[in-house]
């Protein structure tokens, strides 16, 4: 059945839990909330410059199939899988064997990879149906998701502002209604500066608590795989499905998966709410810092005792480490490619990479192996004092295309440099960050603050984080698309 | 840094990664790259002579906290 453009925005317009409670309770078929998702990738796809590859034909059939499980299982009493029949899409870089997959790129245009990545082994399962390919940075390399090569998405709240990267597509998609929840990398921000520009939550997962088999690489000591979603309870059951040990990727943890859902509703009453005296909150332009201000308050009426904690300074340098082992590793897999095919790359991505193949070895191995002695003297900083630490995701307000477009030239490693302020310092020491939108700045974008917690414990991130969901509303706006139309 | 040592970056990325690329190209980055190694180079204390580096997954897992590290999947 196909959906009119109202009917197509109030289905799609859905959450992606409320998605899979109507389809398991028959109240929608997998088909028509599909047409309703593919109706927007039509109508809206192509002007947000958020979608490099999509078969309505394909994604129809599988949701068709998806209904004739459904019907079936209704018949024989059998329990559903937990995303049976839900439409998703993800960045362009994890894996499908037999189908292209471009990461962002001219030189991997036409990669057709051999294997499927874990994630999406996970989500198919689990039944969900993968409807298109998202755009992103050039390999995953750029945080405010312009793209000179694959073309730079555009913001639903204003197609004039960036969406943020890597995973811009997916922020894009997400936000505007085109799929229910999309997969992310994040390896400096790439899933959080999305989540932040677009108004929706992003988890960037503890080091090791997702596989990255199958997903495109940029600097395996640094990246983490995980989801961009509306609501938080959304983002915990996608993590849910897709983290879990997996022998084919070496970082894999063997801990056990927590069931996320089964304590998202238990408030905040006597969490440990962290405010960093120091390096997080400078510098923050005024609005943002009223904005976080005010989401410290309502944590305080919820009940969480906020409580201020000093980061130990060593944090200052993590910024830059992060960036020069990611480059250094991301150099050392585009070799090949650096020396053949420079003029294949956009000049920031070359860039960048050019700064990786410039390190000297002893400099990258002592960023490395520093890591856990910082990353101890952070826990007892910070985690001997407070739960949860909150800071924000992005210092100041998300800049216009024009404006940020710095390409190659002088001073654009200092841009990129202080765009991860807040961010790459949790790469580095490898803690979950989960990005929740706290409202809006004066040129009408959204803007984020992130929590981070131990490691392995998303799970007290999403309890904190649906607690200020329920008590403001913070998802529950959507932009509005018609101008594009 | 002067340009004389950027001259020597392009002959050095020259002769030993197989890469050529200009002058221009190499400066604003390398800038960015050498003042992260000489913060790095400040921090307290020196990295330990002795101790290997150990699997960073292990470390993170140390410090997770006791409602998660009770349950392993070892299948």
């Amino acid at each position: 059945m196909m959906v009119d453009g109202d009917a197509a925005a109030d289905v799609a317009g859905l959450s992606l839990a409320e998605v899979v409670r109507l389809i398991a309770r028959r109240k929608l078929s997998s088909e028509e909330v599909t047409h309703a998702c593919l109706d927007r990738i039509e109508r809206y796809g192509g002007k947000l410059v958020a979608v490099a590859g999509c078969e309505p034909e394909h994604a129809l059939n599988h949701a068709r199939a998806a209904d004739a499980v459904i019907a079936r299982r209704r018949s024989t009493g059998r329990g559903d899988a937990s995303l049976l029949g839900v439409p998703l899409a993800h960045k362009d870089m994890f894996y499908r064997q037999g189908r292209i997959s471009a990461c962002g790129s001219r030189i991997r245009a036409g990669f057709v990879p051999d294997r499927t990545a874990a994630a999406l082994e996970r989500l198919d399962a689990a039944g969900a149906l993968d409807i298109a390919r998202l755009n992103m940075a050039e390999f995953a390399l750029g945080v405010t998701g312009h793209n000179p090569v694959a073309g730079t998405p555009h913001n639903p709240w204003n197609p004039d502002f960036v969406t943020g990267g890597s995973s811009s597509g997916s922020g894009v998609a997400v936000a505007a209604g085109l799929a229910y929840g999309a997969l992310g990398s994040d390896t400096g921000g790439s899933i959080r500066f999305p989540a932040a520009c677009c108004g929706i939550v992003g988890m960037k997962t503890t080091y090791g608590r997702v596989s990255r088999f199958g997903a495109m690489p940029l600097s395996y000591s640094l990246d983490t795989v995980g989801p961009l979603t509306r609501t938080v309870t959304d983002n915990a059951l996608m993590l849910g499905i897709i983290a879990g040990f997996d022998g084919r990727d070496p970082a894999a943890s063997r801990l056990a998966v927590p069931n996320y859902l089964a304590t998202i509703e238990d408030g905040v009453k006597s969490l440990r709410l962290g405010v960093p005296e120091n390096h997080f909150l400078e510098p923050l332009t005024p609005e943002v810092r009223k904005l976080i201000e005010d989401a410290i308050d309502a944590f305080r009426r919820l009940g969480a005792k906020i409580v201020a904690v000093r980061v130990p300074e060593s944090v200052a340098v993590t910024n830059g480490m992060t960036t020069m082992i990611t480059t250094t590793e991301g150099a050392a897999l585009h070799a090949r490619w650096m020396r053949e095919r420079p003029g294949d790359y956009g000049r920031q991505t070359l860039g960048r990479l050019v700064a990786g193949a410039l390190t000297p070895a002893t400099t990258y191995i002592e960023a490395l192996n520093r890591r856990p002695a910082v990353l101890a003297e952070f826990m007892a900083a910070v985690f001997g004092a407070a739960d949860v630490l909150v800071t924000p995701v992005m210092m100041g307000p998300v800049p216009t295309i024009a404006e940020s477009d710095v390409g190659a030239n002088p001073g654009f490693a200092q841009t990129i440099f202080a765009m991860g302020h807040a961010t790459r310092p949790f790469n580095y020491l490898g803690l979950p960050g989960l990005s929740v939108p706290m409202g809006f700045t004066a040129n009408g974008l959204p803007s984020s603050f992130q929590l981070v917690g131990r490691p392995f414990d998303e799970a007290t991130l999403y309890r904190a984080a649906r607690a200020y969901e329920r008590e403001t509303g913070c998802t529950d706006k959507a932009p509005d698309l018609s101008k594009l139309a | 840094m002067h340009d004389d040592d950027f001259e020597a970056a392009e002959a050095w990325m020259r002769q030993f990664q197989d890469m050529a690329f200009d002058v221009e190209a190499l400066v604003d980055p390398a800038r960015a790259a050498g003042r992260v190694g000489q913060a790095m180079r400040r921090l307290k204390p020196p990295l330990p002579f002795d101790d290997a580096p150990g699997r960073f997954t292990d470390a993170l897992e140390s410090f997770a906290p006791a409602a998660v590290t009770k349950d392993r999947d070892d299948g």
